[in-house]
């Protein structure tokens, strides 16, 4: 928001400290500017995304524009946060890639029957997350996203 | 991936392969319709064996009489003996030929008719003795009737009677000249005659029905045997069907668990390779510096912090791994260690264990409260654990205002006495009460420290021990934990304090 544009945020939701610290440095490394908030739950992201609970506050958890997401967390899983945001009529735009930390292909034709935009198995490639985040930084630009939220 | 038993053990996928539905023909005792069905084989088998047997008499007697008369050259042939002996021979064959046909019925009725007609042509005949031959014979059959099961010998009786009264008819108008025998002679002859035709019959009645007789024990023998061995094969295929639910109940916990496993195993593998990575970068950018003179001082300024964040994390990831090791080995022992079956104390039990606690429900200030609880038979240790744990999560999950108690206490449901645990704590959704049990999984683990691996074991030991545990909660509204321990675990009321509870705090 410092030159007038909204930036594009990514909300990264991981529980793991040590997979979201080695996510952060890998997206800086492939010289990826956006700020990055994290949450560490299901039910976290979709406060932020709501602006519910602790993250009432609009100005600072304005809606992501890229959502990564684990699917193993606790408390509301990766999968349930996806189907809600999917599901939502406000929300459904959001471009989500999902983190795992298994490559179960029933899982992944799951997730994109779901609307996941993207999925990544961790440990995570930078080369492949930074292609990814790529395309969908181009898409982005081609297409224009409604304001969310 | 997803890891399966039947990647473990190959071959062995009871989830591949489910038992047919059993449905094993004739369960019971066989019906007394088949066997009448092998009695009407043998029936029908033994009246065409008397149908040929009456046929071949027939045949022979009349090839016998012809070659007498011919060998004593010009002896006239006698109606007496030519026409039954013809009769016969015919009727014979032909109720045989009936029997091949599977008219028995029919057969039989030949025979009879056959007989009789036969027996009065040649009877009537004699004179002088036919009224002894006559009287002879219907007293014989008649009094065989009632012996001789089925209606047809009835019949018999009463044909045979027309019979006489047909003889004494022709006797008194004779159709041919009479042979006059001597008196001796003709009541030997009629008394052969009547016993051919009846003892002949009689006696193979005789021998089937003894055979008959036994082979029907036999039969009833065998079906009781096999009825026996058929209820024997159901019980087992009942067995094998509960045995294989109880493996494929074991198979997809194994799946779980390998699910869970994979992931949660996964998680600081990954952290360890990413971070010694970024170790092996950081160093790799070191070495780069040393080689450049006076480089060093300002890369390993920049390069510190990284190599000790990457450290740190390599470090407690290799700890994260270590605690689920331990935590499966912990699960594992639950299975593999036989478990006692000794009387315990729950109360002395509930009792430590809350000592165990005091501190942290002390500085809570959580009020506890355990009701009079019975001796049951059990593994003390693993009983412990139970309580330990279920009370534990009840201290750690506590909400941090208002009411604050624990309840401990047994009520019976159905005369099965259901242990329970009781919270005012945080509480669990609804939809989350299947995970909590899930091994690694913490529901509402915000900001409390645990391993996930608790009520997995709780779980784990009432099963084993033969009991159920399941879970009464929702969201803001406190938790209730309840168990059985198995019926032959012979609960025992304990002798408890006056007021009837323990208080406690």
């Amino acid at each position: 928001m410092m030159d007038g544009r909204p930036s594009i945020k990514i909300l990264l939701v991981e529980d793991d400290d040590g997979h979201a610290r080695l996510i952060e440095r890998n997206l800086r490394r492939v010289n990826l500017i956006n700020p990055i908030d994290r949450v560490v739950d299901g039910q976290e992201a979709i406060d932020y995304l709501t602006n519910g609970g602790a993250f009432a506050d609009r100005q600072r958890f304005g809606c992501p524009k890229l959502m990564l997401l684990d699917i193993n967390l606790p408390r509301v899983d990766g999968i349930e946060v996806l189907e809600r945001i999917k599901s939502d009529e406000r929300l459904r735009r959001l471009p989500i890639i999902m983190l795992t930390s298994t490559d179960n292909q029933a899982e992944i034709d799951r997730c994109y029957a779901m609307g996941a935009s993207g999925y990544v198995a961790k440990p995570v490639n930078i080369a492949s997350l930074g292609e990814k985040l790529e395309r969908l930084g181009m898409f982005l630009e081609i297409v224009e996203l409604p304001e969310l939220a | 991936m997803e890891l399966n038993a039947a990647a473990i053990l190959p071959g062995v996928d009871v989830r591949a392969a489910p038992p047919p539905p059993l449905d094993l023909p004739h369960a019971g005792v066989p019906t007394r319709g088949s066997l009448e069905e092998v009695e009407q084989v043998q029936r029908l088998r033994l009246v065409s064996f008397y149908s040929f047997a009456l046929g071949a008499i027939g045949v022979g007697w009349i090839v016998a009489y012809v070659g007498y008369a011919a060998l004593s050259r010009g002896a006239s042939l006698s109606l007496r003996i030519t026409l039954p002996a013809t009769l016969l021979g015919v009727t014979g064959w032909f109720a045989f030929a009936q029997c091949r046909r599977g008219n028995l019925r029919a057969a039989t009725w030949i025979n009879v008719i056959a007989l009789i007609t036969s027996a009065t042509i040649n009877l009537s005949t004699i004179a002088n003795a036919e009224g002894i031959g006559f009287i002879t014979y219907c007293v014989a059959v008649s009094l065989a009737a009632p012996v001789i099961e089925g209606r047809e010998w009835l019949w018999l009786a009463a044909l045979t009677s027309v019979a006489a009264l047909l003889g004494a008819l022709l006797h008194s108008f004779p159709v041919v000249t009479p042979l006059v025998m001597p008196a001796p002679l003709a009541i030997g002859s009629t008394l052969l005659t009547a016993t051919l035709g009846l003892g002949f019959p009689l006696g193979l009645f005789w021998l089937f029905s003894r055979n008959h007789h036994a082979s029907r024990e036999e039969a009833w023998a065998l079906a009781r045997h096999a009825a026996a061995a058929n209820q024997r094969a159901t019980a087992h295929a009942r067995q094998l069907e509960r045995r294989t639910e109880q493996l494929q109940a074991k198979n997809g916990e194994l799946n779980d668990l390998l699910y869970v496993v994979s992931h949660d195993l996964r998680a600081p593998l990954i952290n360890l390779e990413g971070f010694s990575r970024a170790l092996e970068d950081s160093l790799g950018g070191l070495k780069r510096a040393l080689a450049v003179p006076g480089a060093a001082p300002a890369a390993w300024a920049t390069l510190e912090p990284e190599i000790d964040e990457a450290l740190e994390f390599i470090l407690r990831s290799v700890g994260k791994m270590d605690f689920l090791v331990r935590g499966l080995l912990e699960l594992s022992r639950i299975d593999s260690r036989p478990h006692l079956a000794e009387p315990v104390d729950l109360a002395q039990q509930v009792d430590d264990v809350v000592a165990s606690l005091r501190h942290s429900i002390d500085t809570r200030g959580i009020s506890v409260r355990v009701d009079p609880l019975p001796s049951v038979t059990g593994d003390p240790v693993r009983i412990h654990q139970v309580f330990g744990n279920l009370i534990d999560n009840a201290v750690k999950y506590m909400r941090a205002d208002g009411e604050k108690r624990i309840h401990v206490g047994v009520e019976s449901r159905d005369g099965t006495p259901c242990f329970f645990v009781r919270d005012t704590g945080i509480g669990i959704r609804p939809e989350d009460h299947g995970k909590v049990f899930r091994l690694f999984s913490r529901v509402g683990s915000h900001g409390v420290a645990g391993d996930g691996l608790g009520l997995t074991a709780v779980k784990k030991i009432i099963e084993r021990q033969g009991g159920k545990l399941w879970l009464e909660s929702s969201l803001g509204h406190g938790s209730t934990f309840w168990f059985t321990l198995p019926a032959d675990a012979g609960t025992t009321e304990r002798t408890v304090a006056d007021d009837g509870r323990t208080p406690l705090n």
